[in-house]
């Protein structure tokens, strides 16, 4: 049985966290929450996640930059990472189609993190 | 219709119109010009009409009624007059006289068989000499002078008070053709302005002397108009004939003599239009006079250019004035539609996250996954229907539903559905009804709400408390004294930041990050100043938040007064 994978849902909203960790969980994926940009920093080095799930849109304008410094440390571990929002405010250097806009169907986005996560394990393997 | 607008204060913008003989002013709800500030009385002043005006009497308010600074007992009012009851600050408007023709401007431009036709212009003054009307004429020092100069300076002084004074373009209009009657003895006279969209001279007031035939149809020459609009001139016309002394001609004595007077409205960059105004003399009058007088001068010409532009700068404003307003409402629409989409986009990717997890668990045969998605299609539904019955709070003047009810059941049954939230943010909520409660007035669903929305922010705050226990106490109190109804919401949250203070209860402004629509605060300020009562904030930073909805505690019996509104 494979290991199973990591996902570190970044969120300032408990609400949407906490559905977005039974949806996922349904998929046999383990969870690890951060309620901020600081949070998910911590979270990214401690837990290594598989990979990064980050809502930018329900951040505020001052933790902009700081939502920045956490998408330049997922690029620089070589972490996938999925971008919840809108493109036109997404930092550079991620890629158009990492971004899901919202609201977004729970059936794609579960596809494509688990898409993801296959071509991640295979360029690793 | 006189009326009174409120520029400063709770109720700033609202406009309050006397329709009846006696209209009364206060914080209560009774009142027909209710205002929304604590240190009006509850019954505070009175407005009585009579037949000759307005007059303002003082109910012997505890705080005092002040007309344009002084206080008074009782006063009559005249347009432009400013009235401070506590923190509001009212402008009084009276009606224009029966002269003014608001509703029905009857000019032509250019008619054909004018009199006008015949005129020939007498003299001309650029903008520029006009402006000079109240220069000293070479070195002439002498006192005929000086007493014209004092009145001219008054006259301007005046036009600017007036003109400063209103943001209704056709009011302002008609205030300026009231102001040259008062000063120019003309007969007629009317205002022609350029429409926003045509760019065409459109007529937007006329007035006429109550001696004078209302009903006739006026008629401006488009030769003079065109020649005083490409000129930038105001001009003076008249259609006796070259010689200004009497002259035998049939035609005057058959028509009489037309005098007029056109100038620009020159404002800051353009003219926005001209003010006509003209006299006439009957062929009686000539001949009773033994000859053509001329009612208008130079100096009259030289005048109304000085008033055309003080008119011509007050249009300007008033046209820029309606053009942010315009502007800032379409802003506020944009704000207030993305903010609720925002909401709303929220509250929707929670139930599509419920309604996922939902099918996954029944085609899985997982009834665990099921109630899961369950529980959050329903925290969703919950949600909508706070942002909705908010948005329908807010988004109507309404009077409260009031009726005899127990603040102590409503407060209880608020308790009673937050219990489920206190546990879930682990947060203890207290609640200690006051023992004596007697059934109060007031409107229980509205209450209800209010109460809920300060319960709802005590316990986010206090939630979010990590270094100790969040608690959240509620109790009731009714001072049977002062006739206070108190509803009082503490908690040991973070407290409120003194900048922050100022803004909790404006719209849309949360604090709680994406959690708060930043209308729960404003909606409960709302409910309570519809009760003619406020809300009591005390914060300390690190200790937490004091909450208090005060409302004034009316007895049943006393409820068809209240309603009879």
């Amino acid at each position: 049985m494979p290991p199973q994978r990591r996902v570190l849902i970044v969120d300032q909203l408990s609400e949407t966290r906490e559905t977005l960790r039974s949806v996922l969980e349904t998929h046999g994926l383990r969870i690890f929450e951060a309620g901020g940009a600081d949070e998910g920093l911590t979270a990214l080095r401690d837990e290594r996640p598989d990979i990064v799930v980050l809502d930018m849109e329900e951040t505020a304008a001052e933790d902009h930059l700081r939502c920045e410094a956490l998408v330049a440390a997922t690029q620089q571990q070589q972490t996938p990472l999925v971008l919840l929002g809108s493109a036109r405010r997404a930092p550079e250097g991620v890629a158009k189609s990492d971004v899901v806009r919202k609201p977004y169907h729970y059936g794609p986005l579960v596809r494509k993190i688990e898409q993801l996560l296959e071509s991640s394990q295979r360029s690793a393997a | 219709m006189p009326s009174l607008f409120v520029i400063r204060g709770s109720d700033q913008g609202h406009c309050f119109e006397l329709r009846e003989s006696s209209t009364a002013l206060g914080r209560d709800a009774s009142n027909p010009i209710q205002l929304h500030d604590t240190e009006v009385s509850r019954r505070h002043a009175e407005f009585r009409l009579g037949t000759d005006g307005c007059m303002l009497v003082d109910l012997q308010s505890s705080n005092g009624t002040y007309v344009n600074g002084s206080r008074v007992e009782s006063h009559p009012l005249t347009s432009g007059d400013q009235v401070q009851v506590g923190r509001t600050l009212l402008l009084f408007t009276g009606a224009a006289p029966g002269e003014a023709e608001r509703s029905r401007v009857n000019v032509v431009v250019g008619g054909a068989g004018g009199s006008s036709n015949g005129s020939r212009i007498v003299h001309t003054i650029s903008q520029e000499e006009g402006s000079r009307a109240l220069a000293p004429e070479g070195d002439s020092q002498d006192s005929p002078w000086l007493a014209r100069a004092r009145s001219n300076l008054q006259i301007m002084y005046r036009t600017a008070l007036t003109v400063s004074h209103t943001l209704d373009i056709d009011q302002l209009l008609s205030r300026i053709l009231e102001m040259i009657f008062e000063w120019v003895d003309c007969d007629r006279g009317c205002i022609l302005l350029f429409d926003g969209e045509t760019k065409k001279l459109v007529p937007r007031a006329r007035r006429t002397r109550q001696s004078t035939k209302s009903d006739q149809t006026m008629t401006i020459s488009q030769t003079i108009l065109d020649y005083v609009l490409e000129r930038d001139e105001g001009v003076l016309t008249s259609d006796a004939q070259d010689d200004s002394r009497w002259n035998p001609a049939a035609s005057i004595l058959q028509l009489g003599i037309r005098e007029a007077i056109c100038v620009p409205l020159r404002g800051r960059y353009d003219s926005v239009g001209v003010i006509y105004i003209d006299t006439s003399m009957s062929p009686q009058d000539v001949i009773r006079q033994g000859g053509a007088v001329e009612k208008f001068s130079e100096e009259h010409l030289k005048l109304m250019i000085a008033i055309a532009h003080q008119a011509a700068l007050a249009v300007e404003d008033t046209q820029y004035y309606s053009a942010m307003v315009q502007a800032e409402r379409l802003a506020a629409v944009g704000q207030t539609i993305a903010t609720l989409s925002h909401h709303i986009k929220n509250i929707l990717q929670g139930i599509r996250g419920g309604s996922y997890l939902i099918e996954h668990g029944l085609s899985d045969h997982d009834e665990e996954v099921v109630r899961k998605g369950w529980d959050i299609v329903e925290k969703n539904q919950n949600k909508i229907s706070t942002l909705v019955l908010d948005m329908l709070t807010f988004s109507k003047e309404r009077d409260p539903d009031l009726a005899p009810a127990d603040i102590n059941q409503v407060v209880g049954d608020v308790i009673e559905l937050m219990n489920a939230r206190a546990a879930e943010l682990d947060v203890d909520l207290q609640w200690s009804p006051a023992d004596e409660m007697p059934t109060l007035t007031f409107d229980p669903d509205g209450m209800h709400r209010a109460v809920l929305n300060i319960v709802t922010n005590a316990l986010d705050a206090a939630g979010d408390m990590i270094d100790k226990r969040g608690r959240v106490s509620v109790r009731t109190e009714h001072d049977s004294e002062n006739k206070l109804l108190q509803v009082i919401v503490e908690d040991n949250g973070p407290g409120i930041a003194p900048e922050d203070r100022e803004v909790i209860f404006t719209l849309f402004v949360s604090r709680k990050g994406g959690r708060g629509t930043g209308l729960g605060l404003p909606v409960s300020q709302k409910i309570v100043r519809e009760h003619g009562g406020r809300i009591l904030v005390e914060s300390e930073e690190g200790r937490g938040s004091t909450f208090t909805l005060e409302l004034p505690a009316i007895p049943p019996n006393s409820v068809s007064t209240t309603q009879a509104t």
